[in-house]
């Protein structure tokens, strides 16, 4: 399973400028929807929330959620300079966002295997604070491709 | 969009993410934040109950048996003239209707809903 593959330039934003966990996640929905099927994925998303913060600490969350709206997996990725106050567990502002939207059934359960890939990744991004070196998507695709060569 | 359908289907959404916490693949993929306690079950059943109580007794019964028979998938989106559950092709009035009104595919028995 390999992560890098599953990232588009198109959907990484390293500039996000909400600072509220509900228009946190509307920002990164919009990379992979828009209409009114985006408020709806925002809302699934919410419910998630409501069940435990996926802020699992050290600046980092991976909201994630299946939707019947969607018919395969879908990533975005968002980074904050400043920071967003998303209920993590270490209860610390969040800076790199990792969103993960499958529908209900999906082969393999690549859902479940792509969020155990992203909580890996995630771990060492933040070391050193590396998270915070790329500048554009390109530059985070290539350390994301580095980090999962290292920990193969 | 049908009031009912769109609670049904955020119902939906909502039984799946409470089976993966449950499952052993989410338990091992890192999220602390959340394990099974009683607080999260107490959690759980206000946020479905906050649903459920949104929708009529029968039709809730009737999605309970659709979730029990096929696992999931009891709310479908309409693929073209195709129910999204079983494939089998959809009478062109109930495909008009389902974009207002709640109906249900007369082979399987799935919810229908239609995405523009």
């Amino acid at each position: 399973m390999n992560l890098t593959s599953l990232l588009r330039v198109e959907r990484i934003n390293l500039d996000l400028k909400s600072r509220k966990k509900q228009d946190v996640l509307r920002e990164l929905v919009l990379m992979i929807r828009d209409g009114e099927t985006s408020e709806m994925l925002v809302q699934t998303l919410m419910k998630r929330e409501e069940l435990g913060s996926t802020g699992i600490g050290k600046g980092i969350a991976i909201p994630h959620g299946r939707s019947l709206l969607l018919d395969k997996l879908e990533i975005a990725i968002g980074r904050s300079t400043a920071g967003v106050d998303f209920d993590a567990i270490d209860h610390k502002p969040v800076y790199l966002f990792f969103l993960v939207m499958a529908p209900p059934q999906d082969p393999g359960n690549q859902y479940l295997i792509t969020l155990g890939r992203i909580a890996v990744v995630a771990q060492e991004l933040t070391k050193k604070k590396q998270m915070f070196v790329p500048q554009t998507p390109e530059e985070l695709i290539k350390l994301v491709r580095s980090i999962e060569e290292k920990v193969k | 969009m049908n009031p009912q359908i769109e609670t049904l289907r955020s119902l939906e959404e909502f039984d799946h993410i409470l089976r993966d916490i449950a499952s052993d693949g989410y338990q091992q993929v890192g999220f602390k934040g959340i394990k099974i306690s009683e607080e999260l079950i107490r959690i759980a059943e206000r946020e479905r109950a906050k649903l459920t109580k949104k929708i009529d007794p029968k039709i809730l019964h009737q999605y309970e048996r659709i979730m029990k028979r096929y696992g999931g998938r009891v709310v479908v989106q309409v693929i073209k003239e195709f129910c999204g559950g079983c494939y089998v092709k959809l009478p062109s009035e109930l495909v008009v209707r389902c974009r207002t009104e709640l109906v249900t595919c007369p082979n399987c028995g799935r919810f229908l809903y239609w995405v523009k």
